[in-house]
């Protein structure tokens, strides 16, 4: 499937012209990063079958840029049908070819024109679909062979033939910008805007709050199994803001905006994309990906997606039942100086041991001269533990996990969530979370214990998710944790 | 068939419009950082002299902060300063009434009262020499992290000229594809 070389698409044999090309789109993503936005990876989509990422992500192990094919999931499994036959065709006939996802041409529509013709050779085009659409038929078509659950795979070819037959189809969900934008096969961009309004009625002043939480673009350029990626965004928070400011670009550190970059790597594929060898500023490989960044299992192991990406150099394998990565980390070299940063490693290891379940273990290890979170001097940094993906039922969805936490001059830990998610309809979602931290008593500096620290703390989230339109999806969450007072935050998220 | 692009283009022109002007209005992101510009004004005050802005450690038991987070110097400010949960516009005053009526506390028992510690930069709450330097690390973010002066770095000129070089490309691009009679 790789016969094509990403050069073609760039402008032929004459490298004068292809070196423009290539500068045009990296100056016109760069340009358009200056725009604000990101997409999340959503880990309950093993309802759908989807178990691993590399079907609808960029980055192997899930979070931030979408796939072409990805694009067109987004649209056709996740959002909100209206009308009779939207809804229904949505529900019965889109249920992706298990385990069928791990494929590169599955993976990454940024290969080659090759595909592209040998696609249109596999699957005539029928009606106005556009070559996304065909691509992701093509590869729909050779499913059921790869699938071990063959019964179910009608799917990705159903729903791309909905895409192209229904009038929604000419809106392309499958390009950037819902469609405006076509980009040559060797080029994913992606992005996403979310606008948070947070409401704390127990406080005495500043109850209510409205920011841009973020506002990042994607983009990835692929040569073969050659893979550039990067995001850049614009921020602003607060003077002594614990959030974003480990992912700035820029050196601004009171609350002025500031450009940041949470990933940019090199990657490069192996084993018809089964292997990923990937160096730079990543998100940390473990536990589940969740977006929620303040979630206390994100939040106490530092491997949110907000602001805790370190450099380092990664492998991932994607297998049929088995995924998983190891990540060496090197520090993140945009927090300064050298004493801060956290050197170690970072792992999950995930295996799917049902149609609908997959069950994992993860773990890290960090230690730094000094720690820039509690300002500790040589901390070392411990978190182990399991996490489990279950959908009971098509609507449905069970994510939990539970690490060990260990670190210097503390006693030993714990943090654990468990989310239930249920989808009342297609793209309305209610969830249910509960989540326990116990960071562990300080020994060096005694004092009381104290919930969250020595004792165990406990805290409820409720959410109500609407993928409303596509790529646009709005959220409420109301939380409470012990020792905090209830707070509610109100979320539109548009993802390119 | 029938092109639905230029409603696409008038809504996402409009979606962007409105992103634009939420960022432009947009207040900082923030946790409860309002309390380190209070104290650092508060500090400067009670000192005369140009202070830090403090870390959230000043008085949390991490620099996450958060509510019931508070260390011992924490909790004494605000209970003998009197301040209470949510108010850091009584942030000077909390100093000053502690300052006043705690003249003498040394609330990590390391021979130093938390007056002297604060006037060095050092944790009121955890013992020398651990607590040394705490409250105004040298920790910086960013590339090359350095204090940056305003304007931000992203500004209008900034803006205008990059939407200029990529109009300038999409042109040269264009003209590029036209064929050249020969």
């Amino acid at each position: 499937m790789l016969k094509g070389s990403g050069t073609r698409k760039l402008g032929g044999r004459d490298p004068l012209r292809a070196f423009q090309r290539f500068l045009g789109w990296s100056l016109v993503a760069l340009f358009v990063s200056l725009f604000p936005s990101r997409a999340h990876a959503y880990t309950w989509m093993i309802k759908h079958g989807y178990a691993s990422c590399p079907v609808c992500h960029a980055d192997p192990s899930g979070g931030e840029l979408l796939t072409t094919y990805g694009r067109v999931q987004s649209d056709e499994l996740l959002r909100m049908r209206y009308g009779k036959s939207g809804g229904e065709s949505a529900r019965t006939e889109l249920r992706a070819p298990l385990l069928a996802q791990n494929r590169l041409e599955w993976k990454s529509d940024a290969n080659s024109g090759a595909d592209d013709e040998d696609d249109k050779e596999a699957a005539p085009k029928t009606g106005d679909a556009t070559k996304d659409t065909d691509a992701a038929k093509a590869d729909a078509s050779e499913a059921p062979a790869e699938a071990t659950a063959g019964s179910e795979a009608p799917t990705a070819a159903a729903s791309t033939e909905a895409a192209s037959t229904s009038p929604e189809s000419e809106s392309s969900p499958g390009d950037f910008l819902w469609g405006l934008v076509k980009t040559p096969d060797w080029l994913l961009l992606g992005g996403s805007y979310r606008h948070l309004t947070v409401l704390r009625p127990g406080l005495a002043t500043k109850k209510f709050a409205t920011f841009p939480m973020m506002a990042d673009v994607y983009g990835q350029a692929q040569f073969g199994g050659f893979r550039i990626n990067a995001g850049i965004g614009a921020v602003r928070v607060g003077v002594g803001s614990p959030y974003a400011r480990a992912a700035q670009v820029t050196g601004g550190q009171g609350d002025q905006w500031n450009l940041l970059s949470r990933t940019h790597w090199l990657g490069y594929d192996f084993a018809e994309g089964s292997i990923t060898v990937r160096a730079g500023h990543m998100n940390l490989p473990f536990g589940v990906r969740i977006p929620e960044h303040t979630m206390w299992v994100r939040q106490a192991t530092r491997t949110d997606r907000e602001s805790a990406q370190q450099d380092g150099a990664a492998i991932a394998y994607n297998g049929e039942k088995l995924r998983g990565e190891l990540m060496g980390i090197a520090g993140n070299f945009q927090v300064n100086p050298d004493k801060y940063r956290e050197r170690g490693y970072s792992l999950y290891l995930e295996y799917l041991t049902g149609e609908h379940t997959a069950v994992g273990v993860s773990s890290l290890i960090t230690s730094a001269k000094q720690d820039r979170v509690t300002l500790d001097p040589k901390v070392t940094r411990q978190a182990h533990g399991l996490f489990i993906r279950n959908a009971f039922t098509d609507n449905l969805v069970l994510l939990a996990e539970a690490n060990a936490l260990l670190r210097t001059d503390h006693e030993a830990g714990y943090v654990g969530f468990a989310q239930v998610d249920y989808e009342i309809t297609r793209g309305l979602h209610l969830m249910a979370t509960g989540e326990v931290l116990d960071e562990g008593h300080n020994t060096v500096v005694g004092g009381a214990r104290s919930r969250g620290a020595g004792e165990p703390r406990l805290g409820g989230w409720g959410t109500v998710d609407w993928f409303c339109l596509p790529h646009v999806e709005i959220r409420a969450d109301v939380f409470s944790r012990q020792d905090d007072t209830i707070t509610a935050l109100g979320q539109l998220h548009v993802f390119l | 068939m029938i092109h639905t692009k230029k409603p696409r283009i008038a809504s996402v022109a409009a979606a962007l419009l409105v992103g634009l002007a939420s960022l432009s209005t947009a207040q900082p992101a923030r946790a409860s950082s309002s309390y380190p510009p209070e104290v650092q004004a508060a500090l400067s005050a009670q000192f005369g002299k140009a202070y830090c802005v403090p870390q959230c450690i000043l008085c949390h038991q991490t620099n996450l902060g958060g509510l019931k987070t508070l260390n011992v110097f924490g909790n004494s400010l605000s209970l003998k300063g009197g301040l209470p949960f949510g108010s850091p516009q009584l942030v000077a005053g909390a100093f000053a009434n502690y300052k006043e009526k705690q003249s003498n506390a040394d609330s990590d028992g390391d021979g130093l009262s938390d007056e002297t510690e604060l006037e060095m930069g050092s944790s009121p709450s955890i013992a020398l020499p651990r607590g040394e330097g705490l409250i105004c690390p040298d920790i910086k973010y960013g590339c090359g992290a350095r204090i940056a002066a305003a304007p931000p770095p992203v500004d209008h000129v900034g803006l205008f000229s990059a939407g200029l070089v990529a109009l300038g490309l999409t042109v040269l691009r264009r003209r590029l594809r036209t064929p050249r009679p020969s």
